[in-house]
């Protein structure tokens, strides 16, 4: 079977992804939930996390989708630049607040739960990062961050050309868990709790043992035809009633060494989901979390305060979690786009173009990395941070680092990726 | 030989269609409403043009916090009176109880389907306050109106005002967040090519607009209007007045009026009436009745049923979890007669939650998907079958609820065969026959064959029956052709 693609270093596992005959439609994409076979798509609150599942335990990669348009000149600070103090009149981070300044950047006091990793050389921060033009529409800008495949009108994500690469056929179907308080009418006595779990995945009556049995019958026989809008979908349905118990196990157990999540954080609960499922071997590959709240167009300042606060704990905790699973496990954040550099009328910022990722766990050589364009009058893109580094070289550098089997031109076509060498080589 | 009474459909299956794609689900009310008119077009017409709905809206009663003012429920909320949650559950609440209640079903579709383009979530900071006054004084007088009005209500609402920072916008500081959405998303879209000046420019438009939460107010200050000519996608608007509204709705419905709009619009309204890929000739068809009809949202609705793609996509839809939800509490005859905690309402909002989609709950300002596609994930189906099956239960009481009683579901005859049976509760519930699989997994469940007949003794005691009857009604409304419509 041949689409016409031509991977630059393709080989064997290249040609057998290609092979691997399954529609992949918009599998880890933001908008709603959809499922499809290997991949977990869950709900924690407004979070939306999508996990791609291969048949063996190997490295991790966990996109951290901070939804919104983060600003990166609030969280990578370039202190050294009088034009971010000027223009940011009443926002900009001062000096004196930032963690682990160097000569030209310093971190947001928020991000202090991460100091141990920062100090442990597993945090990298990186700059001017975006997309090869500026887009600042919301939603345009975050397809063309995920699909990241320029002049293609297939609307097909990196992360799912990535996992294509490494999805058996032994699939985990798709799951959806959704969070939410239950009211006491229905579970009784017992106190109300937020529930993400995936013991509530089962047909009805599973627990039943004269019951489930015939229902199961009775709903093979309803959905035995996969030929109608739904039909697939109910055949997915029982495969997954038949795996969730297990993994319901396997969450149940909680999080481990001591990892304390913040209390009432979707993000909390998405990434304690996720590091039980790493934990368990059941062979997790992507994880996809979006994270959303970062659109601060009205007084930045405390919002953004909170939102790096609660990241940074998650984060923490993720990785204290995994406990010796961590060697396995990189986390790297991407956003659709920068903020203005010019703050606007209600103490918030607009959308503007460059902006930072920041990467974590294994692999990263910590520190901070830019081709750093400045903030000079004749620097900027529109009075924004400019962009020197595509986001995509980013990413690339990852995978060819973590994930050597994957064929890094099967997931960015066309591109020639630059290298910040922020990680360790394969 | 005679027929089991209840075993045939009331509606013939193009009534059907029309009744499955404009209302939340079949009951035996809505057959009845439909059977008042001449035809299934006299009745959509109707739907059209719909006079008051009692049933409905004495629903608002259930939420007394509903009729507080903007500055009340700012001022309860901040002082922990009564909270953002709780009036955002209630406005949540008010809208399921409608849509299930209502006799109106196509006006309620249609308010439900204008909320998710012109979104504003119910729980947001700077909304939450306006956001009942949004729904009562934007939304619903202009969900059968003409697009040019309800764009021009919704953009200058100070709910939309407070959810996209165009408080915060005056002629000094741009703030560009509105200004954006409204091409971006209430419009013409992004593939239309404005540029980033366009954005700013549309904001300009927008400048003078505030919002006193506290006090409950949203003056309109022409010290704060940028004055002076601006343009947008080429069009030059004087922009001569120091208020700075009447040149607003000049580029409102400008706006509107753009095909860039009428594609979107048109677009919009076949994916969810048509298919989520509707056929390129159903959305040209909209497209020029929008804009020959100055927007005109039953015109449009009007082509939209009488299209030949419209009449050939029956069943092309699975419901989204909210409207599977709705649709499954009305197949059952599920009514309920109030709200509160631990009530039988309080649990449908938590089923829509719990499946995926709780009405006003999606985060961002581009509303929840239209496609219904997006909804079909193997979990979502497993906790709709739990739903249906937990509604289907005939037996029990439903808190602030009524329900049929088990005996008032049987055909009087006796001996009475299983699958007539199953074909009259199908027929009670979705409108039609049981399809052949449906029966079959519905004997499965109660254990019975196709020669199954029950004798009267089978009703009692009560409890057996009810039961069995739960597991037919179990097998229905898990039935694919039960979710799609």
């Amino acid at each position: 079977m041949t689409d016409g693609l031509q991977p630059s270093g393709a080989d064997a596992h290249d040609a057998s992804c290609r092979d691997y005959g399954i529609s992949r439609r918009n599998l880890l994409r933001s908008a709603g939930v959809v499922g499809m076979a290997g991949v977990a798509t869950s709900m924690f609150g407004d979070v939306l996390t999508s996990t791609a599942f291969g048949a063996t335990n190997e490295n991790v990669l966990v996109v951290l989708s901070l939804r919104g348009g983060a600003d990166g000149m609030s969280m990578m600070v370039p202190h050294a630049e009088s034009a971010y103090y000027s223009a940011r009149p009443s926002i900009a981070i001062k000096k004196s607040t930032l963690l682990h300044a160097d000569n030209t950047f310093g971190l947001h006091s928020s991000f202090a739960p991460l100091s141990p990793m920062w100090n442990s050389g597993k945090m990298a921060a990186i700059h001017a990062v975006g997309l090869p033009t500026p887009n600042r529409s919301h939603f345009e800008a975050m397809e063309l961050v995920e699909d990241a495949d320029p002049g293609s009108s297939e609307r097909v994500g990196w992360l799912n050309r990535m996992i294509g690469c490494f999805t058996s056929n032994d699939v985990f179907d798709g799951v959806q868990i959704g969070a939410t308080t239950m009211p006491t009418s229905l579970i009784g006595p017992e106190p109300a709790f937020a529930t993400t779990d995936f013991g509530s995945l089962a047909i009805p009556w599973r627990d039943n043992p004269d019951l489930a049995p015939r229902m199961r019958t009775a709903l093979n026989t309803l959905y035995k035809d996969a030929g109608t809008v739904i039909g697939r979908t109910g055949q997915d349905a029982l495969a997954l009633d038949q795996r969730a118990a297990t993994l319901a196990a396997i969450e149940k157990a909680g999080p481990q060494n001591g990892a304390s999540y913040p209390q009432y954080s979707a993000l909390g609960e998405a990434l304690a989901s996720s590091a039980s499922l790493i934990r368990s071997s059941i062979g997790v590959r992507a994880i996809a979390v979006d994270f959303g709240g970062w659109d601060h167009h009205v007084d930045i300042g405390w919002r953004m305060s909170n939102q790096v606060t609660e990241m940074a704990k998650c984060i923490a905790a993720f990785y204290a979690d995994l406990g010796s699973h961590a060697s396995r496990v990189t986390v790297v954040t991407l956003s659709e786009f920068g903020r203005r550099l010019n703050q606007n009328g209600a103490a918030g910022l607009d959308h503007g173009y460059g902006n930072a990722v920041f990467a974590f766990g294994a692999g990263v050589q910590g520190g901070y990395y830019a081709k750093w364009p400045t903030l000079g009058a004749g620097k900027q893109v529109d009075g924004d941070l400019a962009v020197t580094t595509d986001y995509r070289s980013v990413l690339a550098e990852i995978l060819e680092s973590r994930f050597p089997s994957v064929g890094v031109g099967t997931v960015f076509p066309g591109l020639s990726p630059t290298r910040l060498n922020f990680m360790s080589p394969y | 030989m005679t027929t089991t009474p209840g075993t045939q459909p009331l509606l013939p299956a193009a009534s059907m269609h029309i009744v499955r794609r404009f209302t939340y689900g079949y009951n035996g009310r809505l057959a009845a409403d439909v059977l008042r008119h001449r035809d299934v077009d006299a009745w959509f017409e109707a739907q059209l043009n719909p006079g008051a709905d009692p049933d409905a809206d004495a629903t608002l009663a259930w939420f007394p916090r509903l009729k507080d003012s903007p500055g009340t429920t700012f001022s309860n909320s901040r002082s922990d009176v009564y909270s953002t949650w709780s009036y955002g559950s209630d406005l949540t609440r008010y809208s399921i109880a409608r849509r299930i209640v209502g006799t109106n079903q196509l006006y309620e579709m249609m308010v439900d389907f204008w909320s998710n383009l012109l979104y504003i979530p119910a729980r947001e900071d700077s909304s939450f306050a306006w956001r009942m006054d949004y729904d009562a004084k934007a939304i619903r007088p202009h969900a059968l109106t003409s697009f040019k009005q309800l764009l021009h209500a919704a953009v200058t609402h100070p709910s939309m005002s407070g959810f996209l920072s165009n408080h915060r916008n005056t002629k000094t500081l741009i703030n560009e967040n509105l200004g954006r959405e409204l091409l971006e998303l209430y419009t013409v879209g992004r593939t239309a090519g404005y540029s980033e000046d366009d954005v700013r420019n549309s904001a300009r438009l927008l400048t003078g607009f505030t919002v006193d939460f506290a006090a409950g107010v949203a003056p309109y200050k022409p010290e704060l209007h940028h004055v002076g000519p601006v343009t947008v996608m080429g069009k030059t608007f004087p922009n001569g007045a120091a208020d700075g509204r009447a040149e607003l709705k000049n580029y409102l419905h400008w706006l509107a009026m753009r095909p860039e709009t009428a594609e979107r619009i048109a677009n919009r309204l076949c994916t969810r009436f048509v298919s989520d890929e509707p056929p390129r000739s159903v959305i040209d068809a909209v497209k020029q009745t929008y804009l020959d009809s100055d927007s005109d949202i039953k015109e449009c609705l009007r082509t939209l049923v009488r299209h030949p793609a419209f009449k050939a996509s029956a069943m092309q839809k699975a419901r989204t979890p909210v409207e599977d939800v709705i649709a499954t509490q009305r197949a059952c005859d599920i009514t309920p007669t109030g709200s509160g905690e631990d009530t039988q309402l309080s649990a449908v909002q938590w089923y829509c939650q719990w499946t995926g989609q709780s009405p006003f709950t999606w985060p961002r300002p581009d509303g929840f998907p239209e496609k219904s596609d997006t909804y079909l994930s193997p979990a979502r189906l497993l906790r709709s079958w739990n739903v249906h099956t937990w509604m289907a239960n005939t037996s029990g009481s439903v808190s602030k609820a009524t329900r049929p009683a088990p005996r008032n579901l049987l055909p009087p005859v006796w001996p009475l065969p299983a699958v007539d049976l199953i074909h009259h509760q199908a027929v009670m519930m979705t409108g039609s026959r049981a399809p052949a699989d449906t029966v079959k997994a519905a004997l499965s469940l109660i254990e019975a064959t196709e020669t199954t007949k029950f004798k009267e003794s089978w009703q009692r005691p009560i409890s057996y029956m009810s039961w069995q009857l739960t597991l037919i009604r179990t097998a229905i409304l898990n039935s694919p052709e039960a979710m799609l419509r």
